[in-house]
């Protein structure tokens, strides 16, 4: 049985990740950074679709999804491309730390959605400019 | 295909499970299932013949991504970090492995070797994530997912070369 408070916290990092990821995207121009915002727009939708599944599963298990917070700190300044792409990075690289706990703390159906998810984290690392890893999720 | 003749011995595999499920204590949360086994029993280690899987694997590809390496001088740089990935993942999962050759096959062209060895790593990606999912320890699997996870990375940044015609 996978422990449900695992998936609270990876329900929390989601909130987090779907907020800063919004954030983003209202400060990624489409027209002049359209690589960019394909990127963030689709690490949005990637991170909303898991966010949504985490809270399908506590429900399940009969408990109540941790709320997401009125707003979370940036992780760094975003007046530049290149700051939203290493706010991007820092937020899939705690994103893959997450989903590598929560591959320990699951079994069966929800273990292999967060093996896909830590794969998936990290290669948006790489397309926020990222560099690979031995150990995804641990080496960060 | 033929399997890896440095396929390690039942013996050094069953060696690294208690030091992978040391290391995964240390890097995260306790788990029930990580309690070290007890020396004198290493048929009761749990995991075993999947981190023996997983060496395996690894092992294999790693030899056909040495031998396009090697048969491909253009294919050495662009495959060098695939291949010192490979033996961080052999020497974390069995540091007591014994190395060796084997000879295997590897196409013509750089571009269809280069297609091949996508397509290994691409099976390895997945032969490694199923093993994560399968193992009971929490540590290991958590082990395992991040050797899929850099599998999946290196792959990716691998370069495109056009297939040449056969």
């Amino acid at each position: 049985m996978s422990d449900t408070s695992a998936l609270q916290t990876a329900l929390a990092a989601e909130h987090a990740a779907v907020w800063l990821y919004a954030t983003l995207g209202g400060q990624t121009s489409q027209s002049s950074q359209a690589k960019l915002f394909e990127v963030v727009s689709s690490g949005y939708t990637a991170h909303r679709g898991r966010r949504d599944q985490l809270v399908r599963w506590i429900r399940d298990a009969g408990e109540s999804p941790v709320p997401s917070e009125v707003g979370y700190e940036l992780p760094n300044r975003l007046r530049t491309p290149g700051e939203v792409k290493a706010a991007g990075l820092q937020i899939e690289q705690r994103c893959a730390a997450t989903y590598s706990d929560l591959v320990a703390r699951t079994v069966d159906d929800e273990r292999t959605w967060a093996i896909n998810a830590l794969i998936d984290t990290g290669l948006r690392e790489l397309e926020f400019g990222g560099t690979p890893q031995d150990l995804p999720g641990i080496d960060t | 295909m033929p399997i890896s003749s440095r396929l390690v011995s039942r013996r050094t595999t069953l060696a690294a499970v208690p030091l992978l499920l040391a290391a995964g204590c240390r890097w995260g949360p306790a788990d029930e299932s990580s309690t070290t086994p007890e020396p004198d029993a290493p048929k009761a280690i749990p995991d075993s013949e999947q981190v023996e899987a997983a060496v395996a694997a690894i092992a294999e590809v790693q030899d056909f991504v040495e031998a396009a390496s090697a048969k491909h001088i253009g294919l050495s740089e662009p495959l060098a970090e695939l291949t010192s990935l490979h033996t961080a993942h052999l020497a974390l999962l069995d540091p007591d492995r014994a190395a060796g050759t084997t000879d295997v096959a590897v196409p013509g062209t750089s571009g269809a070797a280069l297609a091949a060895v996508r397509r290994r790593e691409a099976t390895l990606q997945s032969t490694l994530s199923g093993l994560a999912a399968d193992v009971s320890s929490g540590p290991l699997a958590r082990t395992l997912a991040a050797v899929a996870a850099g599998v999946a990375q290196h792959r990716q940044l691998l370069p495109t070369v056009k297939v040449s015609a056969p």
